[in-house]
């Protein structure tokens, strides 16, 4: 059931409608708990004993790490929510590829056995939940806050089903307090989130929706197509996970705005950095904050020297990409992004000097940019192109220019990409559009309305596919 | 400071009035967006064709001819009723499967021979009519759903159409974006050149005849076969299913309905070598041929006529696209069709 679907529609609205009928905090809450597993349920529904256990098991945990009587205690009921987690993702995730590159090291050593290939189905949402679940006890842990008191608010955390799929990563420090009274939209909430849902609609089903065919051919066998072909699908990728990804997230948190909940933002132009550390504080911002809190800082940060940083750095965008997927593919890709910060440290530290200012059309902003999103868009093809020798056969093609095979260049492609470009450079990069719209005037309003909607009616894909991030 | 809670609540009652305000206007702007594109794009054609060829003198039989644009375009009509002398009845919808034929067919019993036109294509249990709601009650649709439990997200899908269909009413484009696409990019070349010039893109049937005369698939090049795939693809050609589904159930219908007639013919239209190539594997044949085989023999009077099966059409010069006879293609399957409904007729 995905937020484009008119079955989700209808049941938001049913949602929306029951929700205002009910009086009782309580009631509602529980409401929203049992809509948010039957959401679950729609995709897999067995699945959903464990989303319950996780959420139970760290319900508990975080009680008995905030009552533990000493340190070491703490940290042996910390270390037990972690294996639990990661166990459950490793898992589910990453059975297969582990036992696969096993069997490749004794393969190495002369040892021969079968290949292997265990049928085990991916949990949709498993690496979002599991995520929002850590926050809690990583924050319980660190004392940043008190264990909740009600099993059900916790597992309404854990399922709010606006962000149960594909996040944005919810963080318990900001969640749980909304929770404790009875959250009804304001108007201009209401309209926000209305705002802020149909852009996410544009984006997925208008935008990302028209081109992922396209895009899905040529990345399925790059050595059938010609490098223009492959440079302009590049491109297009790098438009269609955005729009993708960033539409979901739009929808997400029009979904909770309109009922009453603030969700953080998970995306703000990100194409238009000057530097990849801005890129990251742009592009799912909620899973590089939750890298950033509960990884990079747990490793040490910037706390033990520069090399130390570094390698932190590093070690967190390798284990960033790998929670992508149980592919060396998304690891390769985690592995650039890290290098492409840890230089852009090394350079801000030899250089001292301050970053080029935004959105001023001066040389050096634009040589920033332009290497920015050339390290970014390169960086898409391992995390696109299903195998290692694919990814790197892509990128010799475009490298020697290669001229032989199939030129498919669809015009839709072209428009989309255009698209994309003529927003990330004319839009004010932090201007958060959606709050500012409601408070227009009613006809600047309508007119922006009007042609999100007509967009919808008129180009939006009815055969959606599914959104990039549920794989992961 | 004292808060005038009775001024917030006012101000609040307002703003909602404004935003169910600001909902008609938009909705009224995009409904009219929607029905000027409908209308200026030419998607307003409808949903189903009826065409009678007759041919003086002809004998008292009649053919009714059930079937997709695979069927109106397949066989040359005018010609099978000159030489059957016989009067024909086409009735056919976009993508048309038995699932919408069932309802297309106006046979009188006793007095029809009727024709039904299936292939690999339309059988395919995820390729979906557009005029699947249209044509199809929604009782009928839960009652397949009941009967043949196909999984749970085609029976989400056709459920979902009807709803759909509700919105097609006031935003007619909705689901059509390729088609409008196609269109677009259609009047935009044809401005550029002086002269309307199909696109390589154009969905399947949509511009049905165009290219009919001039085309033919070999001479495609890969860029535009690749897509044309994807679009299929997309489209839900490859969920094939155990041609066990809710088609199968109608197609069952139709020649229990059939077997009041004088005679029913199941014609197996064929599609082209590339996209058996790409969609028809060795298990989806047998599934497609052991349907064929449960239909013969619970059905022993209805006649199976295979042009599918001809070693002349298995050629891609024969197809203007992927499933599409061309004119030289057509020559021969409506020659085939001829001979076997003589035959068929001289046998007691």
């Amino acid at each position: 059931m995905i937020f484009t679907s008119l079955e989700f529609l209808a049941l938001f609205v049913i949602i929306l409608i029951v929700r205002i009928q009910i009086k009782n905090l309580n009631t509602e809450k529980w409401f929203l708990l049992i809509v948010s597993w039957l959401f679950y349920m729609s995709w897999n529904a067995p699945f959903v004993i464990l989303l319950i256990a996780v959420s139970t098991s760290d319900y508990f945990l975080g009680r008995q790490i905030h009552h533990a009587p000493n340190p070491s205690v703490k940290k042996f009921l910390m270390a037990s929510s972690l294996v639990i987690d990661l166990g459950i993702i490793g898992f589910f995730k990453y059975a297969t590829l582990t036992l696969e590159s096993w069997r490749q090291i004794i393969a190495l050593a002369g040892i021969q056995s079968d290949p292997v290939f265990l049928e085990i189905i991916l949990p949709i949402g498993v690496s979002f939940f599991t995520f929002h679940s850590l926050s809690y006890t990583f924050d319980i842990y660190r004392g940043r806050m008190t264990p909740v008191a009600s099993w059900r608010d916790y597992n309404l955390f854990i399922a709010f089903f606006p962000v149960l799929i594909a996040g944005p990563i919810l963080k318990a420090v900001d969640f749980l307090p909304q929770l404790l009274e009875r959250r009804r939209p304001t108007p201009y909430m209401f309209e926000c989130g209305l705002a802020v849902f149909l852009l996410g609609a544009v984006k997925k089903s208008v935008l990302s929706d028209q081109i992922a065919p396209q895009i899905d051919l040529i990345f399925a066998a790059p050595t059938q197509f010609d490098a223009p072909t492959l440079l302009i699908a590049l491109i297009g990728f790098s438009a269609q996970i955005f729009l993708d990804f960033s539409g979901y997230s739009d929808m997400a948190i029009g979904c909770a705005c309109m009922m009453g909940f603030t969700l953080m933002e998970n995306f703000r132009m990100p194409y238009s950095s000057i530097n990849i550390t801005e890129f990251w504080h742009r592009w799912h911002i909620s899973l590089s904050n939750w890298l950033r809190d509960y990884v990079y800082i747990s490793f040490g940060g910037n706390r033990h020297g520069t090399f130390r940083t570094h390698l932190n750095l590093m070690a967190t965008m390798l284990l960033g990409g790998l929670w992508h997927g149980a592919s060396w593919n998304f690891v390769l890709w985690g592995g650039i992004h890290g290098v492409a910060l840890v230089v852009h440290k090394l350079w801000t530290n030899f250089h001292h000097t301050a970053s080029p200012k935004p959105h001023c059309f001066k040389l050096p902003t634009i040589l920033a940019c332009t290497l920015t999103l050339s390290t970014v868009i390169l960086a898409w093809i391992p995390f696109r192109c299903l195998t290692f020798h694919d990814s790197y056969q892509y990128f010799l093609r475009m490298v020697d220019w290669e001229l032989e095979g199939t030129r498919s260049i669809p015009i839709q492609l072209v428009v989309i990409i255009s698209v994309v470009v003529a927003v990330h450079l004319f839009w004010k990069k932090d201007v958060v559009w959606y709050k500012n719209i409601p408070r227009k005037g009613i006809a600047a309003r309508a007119m922006v309305y009007s042609l999100l909607l007509t967009l919808i009616v008129i180009f939006g894909v009815s055969r959606a596919s599914p959104f990039i991030y549920f794989q992961f | 400071m004292k808060i005038d809670r009775s001024k917030s609540i006012k101000h609040d009652q307002n703003t909602w009035k404004q935003l169910v305000f600001l909902a008609v206007i938009c909705s009224a702007f995009a409904s009219s967006a929607s029905y000027a594109t409908y209308k200026l794009l030419g998607l307003n054609s409808p949903p189903r064709n009826e065409h009678t060829f007759r041919e003086k003198p002809y004998t008292s039989s009649h053919f009714e001819a059930l079937g997709s644009s695979l069927m109106a375009q397949g066989v040359d009509w005018d010609r099978t009723a000159r030489i059957l002398g016989a009067e024909v009845t086409t009735r056919s919808c976009g993508a048309g499967s038995p699932a919408e034929l069932e309802f297309l067919s106006q046979a009188v019993p006793g007095q029809n021979n009727t024709l039904i036109f299936i292939s690999i294509f339309e059988m395919a249990e995820g390729m979906l009519s557009e005029s699947r709601p249209i044509e199809v009650p929604f009782l009928v649709t839960l009652q397949d759903i009941a009967e043949t439990r196909p999984n749970w997200d085609l029976a989400k899908t056709l459920l979902w159409s009807y709803p759909l269909k509700a919105i097609k009413v006031p935003f007619p484009t909705t689901g059509r974006s390729w088609e409008i696409m196609v269109q677009i990019r259609d009047r935009l070349q044809s401005l550029r050149i002086g002269t309307a010039q199909k696109s390589d893109d154009a969905p399947i049937a949509l511009n049905a005849g165009t290219n009919f005369h001039t085309e033919n698939l070999s001479d495609w090049d890969h860029g535009r076969f690749l897509r044309n795939l994807e679009q299929l693809r997309n489209r839900g050609a490859t969920d094939h299913g155990d041609f066990s589904g809710p088609k199968f159930a109608a197609l069952k219908r139709i020649l229990e309905k059939s077997r009041l007639q004088h005679s029913s013919f199941v014609v197996v239209m064929p599609v082209s070598p590339a996209y058996n190539a790409a969609f028809v594997d060795e298990t989806i044949s047998a599934k497609f041929e052991s349907m064929l085989r449960s239909l013969e023999s619970a059905n022993p009077s209805a006649v199976v006529v295979r042009l599918d099966r001809m070693a002349a059409l298995q050629s891609d010069r024969l197809f203007w696209d992927l499933v599409h006879l061309n004119y030289e293609g057509q020559k021969l399957a409506t020659t085939e069709l001829i001979e076997e409904l003589k035959s068929a007729a001289q046998k007691p």
